[in-house]
């Protein structure tokens, strides 16, 4: 079993009133580099929604970059990449969901960046 | 015609235990594939979709699941585990009535035997799904016979080398069933393995279910399931196609306390790509720290 130790996590309730919602968060990595899953965590997201990621300065390897990627389970799905990343980077990271339909009530989407740990 | 007092196979919908049954054998409903994916909570789904036929096509080269369920017309519990343990067989049709070429599933998700119990006049479903990756298939098709057993009956398979009426066999024994099966041959590289034996543990959890694709092509289709019942919801990530070469995917699941299951994972690559020899795949387990 894995611990996954979340740096960053933003979570937003989205009300689907327009057709893409697009939210940011800085990050920062800190004096220690590492690799780093940074995921999308969709809840009750319409299946044929597009979701995706992209950080706004280059350094990690790969780039934070997440192409649009299709939701295929509901209600909770979630997908994004693996990346090292070096210490003391800093960027911006914008993240997405495109609706394929109006969601439900309760519909949220969670960026997190997070560190695999051996419990 | 006779009643079988005792756990009944059907083999088409609305039948009750009356032998020899009547009609086509190949069709039986109480022996269900279910393809790629699993449900949370077998015994209660597939008492409630008694009336339906759930049957799925199977996915060649890949993961699948099979239920079987049966209802017990006798008037006391019947409880199949050990050497009376449910047993499900595939044969090529045109091999059907050669016993000795059937191969049994013996594969279950949590590495514990089968079993089928029921109560007086209730359906029982089978523990846990058989596990089957069919290979593709052309001008012939796949079965699959299950034999489910019932005390004062004999459901045994003849030991002889063919069973001459193979249909009237079935027909006459209520603890045998018989499906044609709908198989998806593949149209590209298709590669399952096991993943991972997961262990709860003693205390229930929220798990994030992941699959790590490092450097898997691009159009990849990727899944994984566990077989065994209890997580709500089930542990499976249907299709999902690869979008980076660092790519990764999940699902979040309630486990309880003490879960055990081998989880599967599924890559079907794009058409034409069979060099695969830097890709990495990797399932991952993981509990949110407090």
């Amino acid at each position: 079993m894995s611990k996954l130790n979340i740096t960053h996590s933003k979570n937003h309730l989205l009300s689907g009133d327009s057709a893409r919602e697009e939210f940011k968060l800085s990050y920062e990595q800190g004096e220690e580099g590492g690799r780093v899953q940074f995921s999308l965590v969709c809840n009750n997201i319409p299946v044929g929604s597009t979701v995706g990621f992209s950080a706004d300065k280059p350094g990690p390897d790969p780039p934070i970059y997440l192409p649009p990627t299709l939701v295929t389970i509901f209600p909770a799905f979630i997908t994004g990449i693996v990346s090292q990343i070096l210490a003391n980077y800093a960027a911006e990271i914008t993240y997405y969901v495109v609706f394929s339909q109006t969601p439900t009530s309760g519909a949220s989407v969670e960026f997190q960046a997070a560190i695999i740990a051996q419990s | 015609m006779a009643t079988y007092n005792g756990i009944f196979e059907r083999s088409s919908l609305g039948q009750t235990n009356i032998v020899p049954r009547q009609g086509p054998m190949y069709t039986s409903p109480d022996i269900i594939p279910f393809g790629i994916g699993c449900v949370s909570d077998p015994q209660n789904f597939f008492k409630s979709n008694y009336d339906a036929d759930e049957g799925r096509p199977l996915e060649a080269g890949k993961t699948n699941y099979i239920y079987l369920r049966g209802k017990n017309y006798s008037n006391q519990k019947i409880d199949d585990s050990g050497e009376n343990r449910p047993r499900l067989f595939w044969a090529k049709a045109s091999l059907l009535s050669y016993p000795s070429t059937w191969t049994e599933l013996t594969r279950s998700p949590d590495r514990r035997p089968f079993s089928l119990a029921a109560d007086a006049g209730s359906i029982g479903v089978v523990n846990q799904p058989f596990i089957w990756c069919p290979q593709d298939i052309s001008n012939d098709h796949y079965c699959l016979i299950a034999q489910v057993q019932s005390p004062g009956y004999d459901n045994s398979i003849p030991d002889t080398m063919q069973i001459s009426d193979f249909a009237g066999w079935v027909a006459n024994h209520g603890g045998i069933a018989w499906r044609s099966v709908d198989l998806i041959n593949s149209t590209s590289l298709t590669i399952t393995n096991e993943g991972m034996f997961y262990d709860e543990g003693d205390m229930a959890a929220v798990i994030q279910f992941t699959i790590k694709c490092m450097n898997v092509p691009v159009g990849t289709k990727v899944s994984f399931s566990a077989g065994a019942p209890g997580p709500v919801p089930a542990i499976f990530l249907p299709p999902v196609t690869v979008t980076s070469l660092n790519f990764i995917t999940g699902i979040q699941c309630q486990v309880p306390a003490y879960y055990v299951s081998s989880i599967y994972y599924n890559l079907e690559l794009p058409p034409g790509i069979v060099d695969i020899s830097t890709a990495t795949v990797t399932l991952q387990a993981a509990y949110v720290a407090a």
